[in-house]
């Protein structure tokens, strides 16, 4: 379990930490919509994906410097990527086999056509012959970095947030809703248990995978059908705790006089700050751009090598003046 | 053969941002054929160190030694298959009647016998006599788990790891939650699995059991250990600094000791033996 960082707070007192979390959650929204537009620039020598990767870049680049800010540590990160592994690695692999369809007539076709085949795969016996495509490698690329990034944006939005904000946030989010007696309360209540459940149910599975292998049981190495056995071992226990702990709480929160249908304030007030509204304009200034690219198909500017560099040398001030002034970072207490 | 620690650190999410030492700098031994309890604050680190007992934790430094197996995050040093350890070392966790899962009694104490390839029908025979020694009845063989009470669940949880006949049987709070007849039947348990040669090792924060049932006793605090004495020398030993309550027994014996009345502190260990005791000291008057 130690390699679960991924969707952890980590408790310090940074800028991004301090940020509104409506703020940081319409902020990821935004980068992540940012993220998954198509370019189609007819007329220029910019291909999609030459785009695609660019808005990646620039992306990845507020995303590592958010992690530097907010004391996430890069390697870390990476370390528990490797869970995911397996994920990325079939997405990959399915994404070269299922985009490469040149048969259709629309304007990717015409790319496979225009980038041509890597390679084929050959099976004689199954008389089997498939091409694969420079093009869907690209795509496969650029699907599995998409991914990456969405990861390690959340990523930042969940170390920086404690659960509890978060629901706040939800909460606050789903307010309006309130009119036409959608039970918005009740929904973040649940979500906010939910989360706090997470460790709880994290330690469990812990624990009582010490206790199966103290009864012998190998949960990593072995035939399959023993490990699937080993799995049976765990996740019976763990359903009949989880169980016995909701109803435990569900009982507790009523001994306490909990009423879903009260009117409640809150300890914590959510504030929204000068800087909140400066994070939410940068990022909405990348969506706009991207948008402006994408939609509008925009040909009459191309910028140069000259002009990409300017711009990422802009971008990269920024970022470093609102570094300066705000990365007074320090460990607080767990 | 006596358990060895050698210079044991633990550290729990070890190199990230969420360190938590919980084992510092240990050195013991626990002695064959002994009755030991760990005894400390929550938190001290006393499971942590069980756990180091049959490898489910690596120590992060230093090593364990159980017989022929090293426990130890060298590779080099640390002995290969360490599921074996698991057979000689048992270890019950605390609410042990969680990890029951099979459709009956008797089949969730097979499971660990199975698992180390022993055949169906031995398995069961195996079950059959640890449950009868546990004081589960015939009758309850067949049951759900689910259907027992929580005594009964945490004994047929013990079944399940005596099954696998260990020389080493390693207990975290066996007697957490339950009632006092259902904790001397525990202890009385243990103690008679410790006269036929099992080494027993117990967590708990129960003195009077303490005083009653161990031959050792390791306290710890603050992730180190502060004493290795017998029972005796730890709760006579009057100054209290390692903030244990003091079992009823060992109060009644300071009283006297301050009347004038001094007894031989080596022999008692209960009610009983406490008045044997004193009836021994009126007669030598």
């Amino acid at each position: 379990m130690n390699n679960m960082i991924l969707g952890r707070y980590s408790p310090y007192d940074s800028f991004l930490h301090r940020l509104d979390p409506r703020n940081k959650i319409v902020s990821m929204i935004l980068l992540m919509v940012a993220l998954f537009f198509q370019f189609n620039l007819p007329g220029t020598s910019i291909t999609d994906f030459v785009m695609t990767f660019i808005v990646e870049g620039v992306i990845l680049f507020i995303v590592i410097i958010s992690m530097i800010v907010a004391h996430v540590s890069i390697k870390q990160f990476f370390k528990s990527l490797k869970a995911m592994w397996f994920v990325v690695l079939l997405l990959f692999i399915i994404n070269i086999f299922i985009v490469a369809s040149p048969s259709s007539a629309d304007w990717t076709s015409t790319m496979y056509y225009y980038y041509g085949e890597s390679f084929r795969i050959q099976v004689p016996a199954w008389n089997w012959d498939y091409p694969i495509y420079w093009a869907s490698i690209y795509q496969s690329i650029k699907i599995v970095s998409r991914l990456i990034i969405m990861i390690s944006l959340t990523m930042i939005l969940t170390s920086t947030t404690k659960p509890l904000d978060l629901t706040f946030a939800f909460e606050w989010f789903m307010s309006p809703l309130k009119l036409i007696k959608f039970p918005a309360h009740e929904i973040a209540m649940t979500l906010s248990i939910a989360l706090r459940f997470i460790p709880t149910l994290l330690d469990e599975t812990d624990r009582i995978m010490k206790a199966q292998s103290s009864r012998g049981v190998d949960f990593k190495h072995g035939r399959v059908s023993l490990r699937i056995k080993a799995l049976v071992a765990l996740i019976i226990p763990l359903f009949i705790s989880a169980f016995q702990r909701s109803e435990e709480l569900a009982d507790a929160m009523e001994a306490r006089g909990y009423n879903p249908r009260a009117k409640r304030t809150h300890y914590h007030k959510l504030t929204w700050s000068v800087f909140d509204s400066v994070i939410i304009l940068f990022t909405l200034a990348i969506l706009a751009g991207v948008i402006v690219i994408s939609v509008m198909n925009i040909t009459y500017y191309t910028p140069t090598f000259l002009g990409w560099l300017f711009i990422a040398l802009a971008i990269t001030i920024t970022m470093f003046i609102l570094l300066g002034i705000f990365s007074s970072t320090r460990k607080v207490a767990k | 053969m006596p358990i060895n620690f050698k210079d044991v650190s633990f550290t729990y999410s070890y190199k990230t941002p969420f360190e938590n030492v919980a084992l510092n700098d240990i050195n013991a031994t626990i002695l064959d054929k002994s009755f030991t309890c760990i005894v400390g604050k929550t938190g001290c680190g006393k499971s942590t160190l069980i756990q180091q007992l049959n490898g489910l934790l690596l120590p992060t430094k230093g090593e364990v030694i159980v017989d022929e197996f090293v426990v130890s995050s060298n590779r080099k040093r640390r002995t290969k298959k360490l599921a074996n350890l698991r057979k000689k070392v048992g270890i019950v966790f605390q609410f042990s009647e969680n990890q029951l899962f099979e459709e009956t009694v008797l089949d969730d104490v097979a499971f660990g016998p199975t698992n180390f390839k022993v055949s169906k029908e031995e398995a069961r025979k195996i079950a059959k006599e640890c449950l009868l020694k546990v004081g589960i009845k015939e009758e309850y063989f067949e049951k759900s788990p689910f259907e027992l009470s929580g005594g009964e669940k945490r004994r047929v949880a013990i079944a399940g790891i005596l099954a696998l006949s260990p020389s080493i049987m390693v207990l975290d709070e066996p007697t957490a939650g339950l009632d006092p007849e259902g904790t001397k039947e525990m202890m009385e348990l243990l103690k008679k699995m410790n006269e036929s040669g099992t080494t027993v090792i117990v967590v708990t924060h129960d003195m009077n059991l303490v005083l009653t049932y161990a031959t050792n006793v390791i306290v710890m605090s603050d992730s180190r250990i502060v004493k290795e004495a017998t029972p005796d020398e730890l709760f006579l030993d009057n100054d209290e600094k390692y903030s244990l309550e003091t079992p009823y027994i060992a109060k009644v014996v300071q009283e006297l000791d301050k009347k004038g009345i001094k007894l031989d502190t080596k022999v008692i260990k209960d009610v009983k033996s406490l008045a044997s005791e004193i009836a021994r000291k009126r007669k030598n008057k």
